[in-house]
């Protein structure tokens, strides 16, 4: 078997709301720049986000290979219609808990697709696990839409609140990431997810420990993860690379 | 009483009056009241006799009462199990729905004759083999009577039906264990959790081990444990409840958080730490559970003095 160089190991979270810091991602160099609408945009700039996302969707499209945009749980289907412009390689699905939900948000990508001219199926979509629901339904949700093509976990540690144990790994973890990769794997999907290890709560990610938590993601057989700071895209791109 | 405060259930026999006349000085959260393992077969008779009685003894100093029954005897077992104050019926070596489903008609059938609210009493399918890992989603689901999920791990028989070596310095039942977890958390429900530490001993009644066991719990925020000594009950009720200055920290996670979203922001510092969603959901979590352990810490208060007073009256 041939080695393909993994082109998508580190996807950049970007404030959709801050057009400046988005702009600046060429710095960094990371595979993939994400376009969030969601944990990184206070409330108070949603809305700005949201009716800035079509005109930044394009400027950065043109300069980084694959632009994504991340979009709320609970406002998924305005996110979606904000971000469907000329320029989006694909939509961030963070907590998908139901088939249903993925087939649903597929579609609405198509309508869209449709209506403004874009390549039809061509924008993907990334599912990442947050809850024991999504858990459960892994390989379910994966196989939800065509358009799925990659299976992540995120900071599980915070979203599903697993403490850390005595062997000096999260409670559960372990076997959730490998629920994922199976998930991923048998249906041909990018598992993404870095192996993250407890430290103080409320700690940011330094670049030592991002590193730390890519080469091991790797060594489960993940190949790729999101970064939440800039600091972090040289560490992931070294620890998958 | 509400159930949900169970940081240390204890298992007690029946058939033996020094445990039974004892329970209610000890300090539990929960006993159970046990029928299965711990009772020989010719004893089985005389002990299902004893739990109507068991269950006011047990319960005087505050603590919940679980019944746990047998296997094979489920018919025979749940007529002297149901009865008012029991909150739970622990159902061992549980494998499937329809032996969920049989459980429950005939507790609800119990409820309704001995004037018990329907579907009050709680069912707990304990998980002991293979087969039932295997089939937590559908055990879970089976009927709509209030369940809580219990094991996957641990237990003696578990190990048996892998053929696994109990006692190892490695966890040997981390599969099991995640698998049954993830089925009870996707459906919401509250379960016993367990934390590998190891204990090559084999011994089960050693108080610094059961220090290390709530101490490791906590860290991993599970709030339940089960106990099979007296020795265990002290550190695990008061290792599982929040510390003070974990209700401190939670109370100013709280307070920044509210801060940041009456200012439309959502991510903010407080003494170098990053105070967000997940923290605010985290110092929530905290809190809430505090005020659970406290009003139980209360009502057991409340009732030991009652129960003291009587006894020095007679």
């Amino acid at each position: 078997m041939t080695q393909i160089t993994n082109p998508k190991r580190s996807w950049m979270i970007l404030p959709a709301h801050d057009p400046e810091a988005v702009m600046r991602c060429q710095e960094f160099k990371p595979d993939v720049a994400v376009l969030d609408l969601e944990y990184s945009v206070p409330p108070k700039s949603r809305e700005l986000a949201r009716s800035g996302l079509a005109a930044l969707v394009g400027k950065v499209g043109e300069s980084q290979a694959g632009v994504f945009v991340r979009v709320k749980r609970d406002t998924r289907w305005a996110d979606v219609r904000a971000a469907m412009y000329r320029g989006i390689k694909g939509i961030v699905f963070p907590g998908p808990e139901e088939f249903g939900e993925v087939t649903e948000l597929g579609e609405l990508i198509t309508a869209l697709e449709k209506e403004r001219g874009l390549e039809p199926g061509a924008t993907e979509l990334v599912l990442m696990l947050e809850s024991a629901r999504g858990f459960w339904n892994a390989a379910s949700l994966a196989k939800a839409s065509l358009r799925v093509t990659a299976l992540g976990v995120g900071r599980i540690d915070l979203t599903m609140q697993l403490g850390p144990v005595p062997q000096g790994e999260f409670r559960l973890y372990r076997f959730l990431m490998t629920r994922a990769l199976i998930a991923a794997r048998m249906l041909g999907k990018q598992p993404l997810g870095a192996y993250w290890r407890p430290g103080s709560r409320g700690g940011v990610a330094s670049k030592e420990s991002t590193a730390k938590a890519a080469r091991e993601g790797r060594l489960m057989g993940f190949t790729g993860c999101f970064c939440a700071t800039p600091e972090q895209v040289a560490a992931v791109n070294e620890g998958f690379g | 009483m509400n159930n949900r405060v169970a940081r240390c259930s204890m298992f007690v026999t029946p058939t033996n009056p020094r445990f039974i006349d004892k329970a209610w000085t000890r300090g539990g959260d929960v006993y159970i009241l046990d029928i299965e393992d711990s009772i020989a077969p010719a004893e089985k008779e005389r002990c299902r006799s004893l739990i109507r009685e068991s269950i006011q003894k047990a319960s005087k100093g505050g603590a919940s009462i679980y019944v746990r029954i047998n296997k094979p005897f489920v018919d025979a077992d749940l007529p002297y199990a149901v009865w008012p104050g029991v909150a739970r019926i622990m159902r061992p070596k549980t494998e499937s729905a329809a032996e969920m489903q049989h459980a429950h008609e005939i507790i609800s059938r119990l409820e309704k004759e001995r004037g018990i609210p329907e579907g009050e009493i709680e069912l707990s399918p304990m998980i002991e083999s293979a087969l039932g890992a295997v089939n937590i989603h559908e055990i879970l689901t089976a009927n709509p009577r209030k369940i809580w999920s219990q094991g996957g791990g641990g237990g003696y028989d578990m190990a048996v039906n892998l053929g696994i070596e109990m006692f190892a310095d490695f966890d040997q039942y981390a599969f099991p264990v995640a698998y049954v977890a993830l089925g009870a958390m996707s459906l919401g429900i509250e379960a016993t959790g367990g934390v590998f530490v190891p204990n090559p001993s084999g011994r089960v009644d050693q108080s610094d081990q059961a220090v290390k066991q709530a101490e490791a719990l906590h860290a991993a925020g599970i709030h339940h444990a089960g106990a099979l000594h007296p020795a265990f009950i002290q550190p695990l009720v008061s290792g599982l409840a929040p510390t003070e200055d974990e209700i401190t920290w939670a109370n100013r996670v709280v307070e920044e958080y509210d801060r940041l979203a009456d200012a439309g922001e959502s991510i903010g510092t407080l003494d170098g730490k990053v105070i967000d969603k997940y923290e605010y959901e985290f110092a929530r979590g905290t809190l809430d559970w505090a005020a659970a352990c406290a009003a139980k810490d209360r009502y057991k208060a409340r009732a030991l003095a009652r129960a003291q007073a009587a006894n020095v009256s007679r």
